[in-house]
């Protein structure tokens, strides 16, 4: 069966929309929670747009997918069982990333399994684009968000007194003239990595670049954000050293975070940009990935 | 192998998965052996000086089946705060919030994590460990000690306790757990000192808590 290249036919279809339909029932009760997440978790709150961009990553390449070769492989069936044994163990462990996640194996061994290796390659990315959307696990996320957010209290302190205002840090607090400044679980930046990150990789998907340019898209998501951060506390600084503390926290929760997608985002179409068209490389074809 | 045939064969794993899921949810809850509500009110020098009851909202969040939270004072005038959770079915009625998930948002930062050996004979025979986290607001400071101590073990890892808890499940059929929290502040710098008194109250209550909690055995 391998060797002989199936084409798309109606069975293949047929197959595949039941078996897709069976996976998102068994799954339901494990994805359905996911919403919950996404509008109580502010860490999560781009979690919605994720499944529609990676639906738009495989509708970008449909023309590609349609001549693709239909070569079902039997390793599919390991990855589809490996993935139905994480959802059973993660259930009985009541380990919520472990049971999410288990639903994108299952997937791609499912792609595998019916289409072939061609289509696994081809939908890889979009696939695991999804785990942008299954929150870390709070043990997890919070080992990273605390040393991150003393390096960003850190870096805040430098870049504040080189603009010439006093300050004066102790932990995770800045101490100013007027009022003190306190660099929160919020503001520890890793929020606005996470999101980067899933914006890079969609950036670095969408665009036709060389392998290796798609990478350094990819990975600039981490200084981009950190920079963003940085500007956003230095100005919340700046604030609080001129109209006191309250200004500062009012506008660093409601506003400031606005401002650091944007920095962020703006970053990033520039840096595409400048990784795209002017350098272009002739020798690349649209979509090798 | 058709595409129909490969169907038939995923759905029917699908279908064997949802009943594995069903049978493993329905473990049979263990219950307490006795209520929490009778621990000691003294505890070598320390005596019991009030109790809290949290609100219904937040043992619901918890779901947790007996807890106490008793404040302890000792002679020298400090004071030691005591949580015990238990779970008859942990990850079904509900499920532990370790104080490192929960702590940092009530302006409480985490300064340091380690982990601190206890004397005593708790463990099945192995020594043992807890978790100890020093958490800071301002300038004040607090030390945190916290365990689980699940059928006969005491578990001071997140990862660890996931591990056991996977493994008793589909072995023993038991999923019941308990999670205990020592709070601590420290007085006039002197965090050292503070370890020791709340390591040496945490070594009291994992002996005493044997006699509550379901063990290796039911």
């Amino acid at each position: 069966m391998n060797t002989r290249a199936a084409e798309w036919d109606r069975n293949t279809a047929l197959s595949l929309g039941v078996v897709l339909a069976g996976l998102l029932l068994l799954y339901f009760p494990y994805l359905k929670t996911l919403l919950v997440d996404w509008e109580t978790n502010d860490n999560y709150s781009h979690g919605y747009f994720i499944p529609l961009l990676s639906l738009y990553m495989v509708y970008s390449i449909r023309d590609r997918l349609k001549n693709l070769p239909v070569q079902p492989g039997y390793w599919g069936l390991v990855l589809i069982l490996m993935g139905l044994g994480q959802l059973v163990i993660a259930k009985i462990g009541a380990e919520f990333f472990l049971q999410r996640t288990s639903f994108i194996v299952v997937l791609l061994g499912v792609i595998l399994f019916f289409l072939g290796t061609k289509y696994f390659k081809a939908l890889l990315v979009p696939v695991l684009y999804l785990v942008f959307m299954i929150p870390l696990p709070a043990v997890v996320w919070n080992k990273i968000a605390f040393p991150l957010q003393l390096f960003s209290s850190f870096l805040t302190e430098k870049v504040v007194s080189l603009l010439g205002i006093s300050v004066f840090r102790e932990g995770n607090i800045l101490h100013l003239a007027e009022t003190s400044l306190e660099v929160v679980d919020a503001c520890s930046g890793l929020r606005s990595l996470v999101t980067m990150f899933a914006l890079s990789a969609a950036f670095a998907w969408l665009q036709s670049l060389p392998v290796w340019k798609k990478w350094l898209l990819f990975f600039m998501a981490a200084p981009i954000a950190i920079f963003a951060n940085i500007i956003r506390l230095t100005g919340t600084a700046i604030l609080a050293s001129r109209y006191g503390g309250d200004v500062a926290q009012g506008f660093l929760h409601e506003f400031s975070g606005m401002v650091t997608f944007f920095v962020g985002l703006g970053l990033l179409i520039g840096l595409s940009v400048l990784l795209g068209s002017p350098f272009r490389d002739p020798s690349v074809t649209i979509g090798t990935r | 192998m058709g595409q129909i045939v490969r169907s038939l064969i995923i759905l029917l794993l699908f279908a064997a998965t949802s009943v594995l899921l069903h049978a493993t949810s329905s473990v049979t809850a263990v219950p307490i052996k006795k209520t929490l509500a009778e621990f000691p009110a003294r505890i070598g020098q320390w005596r019991l000086i009030d109790s809290y009851l949290s609100s219904s909202d937040i043992l619901e969040m918890l779901g947790v089946k007996d807890y106490i939270q008793y404040n302890y004072a000792n002679p020298q005038g400090d004071q030691v705060n005591l949580y015990i959770g238990y779970y008859d079915a942990v990850g079904v009625t509900g499920s532990y919030h370790s104080p490192k998930n929960c702590l940092p948002g009530g302006g409480w930062g985490i300064a340091e994590v380690k982990k601190v050996p206890l004397q005593g004979d708790t463990n099945r025979g192995k020594p043992v460990t807890v978790a100890e986290m020093l958490i800071q607001n301002g300038s004040e400071y607090q030390v945190v000690l916290y365990w689980y101590q699940n059928r006969g073990r005491i578990i001071h890892s997140e990862y660890w306790e996931k591990v056991y808890l996977v493994l008793d499940a589909l072995f023993k059929g038991r999923r019941d757990g308990s999670f205990v929290r020592i709070m601590m502040h420290v007085k006039d710098g002197d965090i050292q000192g503070t370890e020791e008194k709340a390591t040496q109250f945490a070594e009291q209550v994992q002996v005493l808590l044997q006699d509550y909690l379901p063990g290796a055995t039911i």
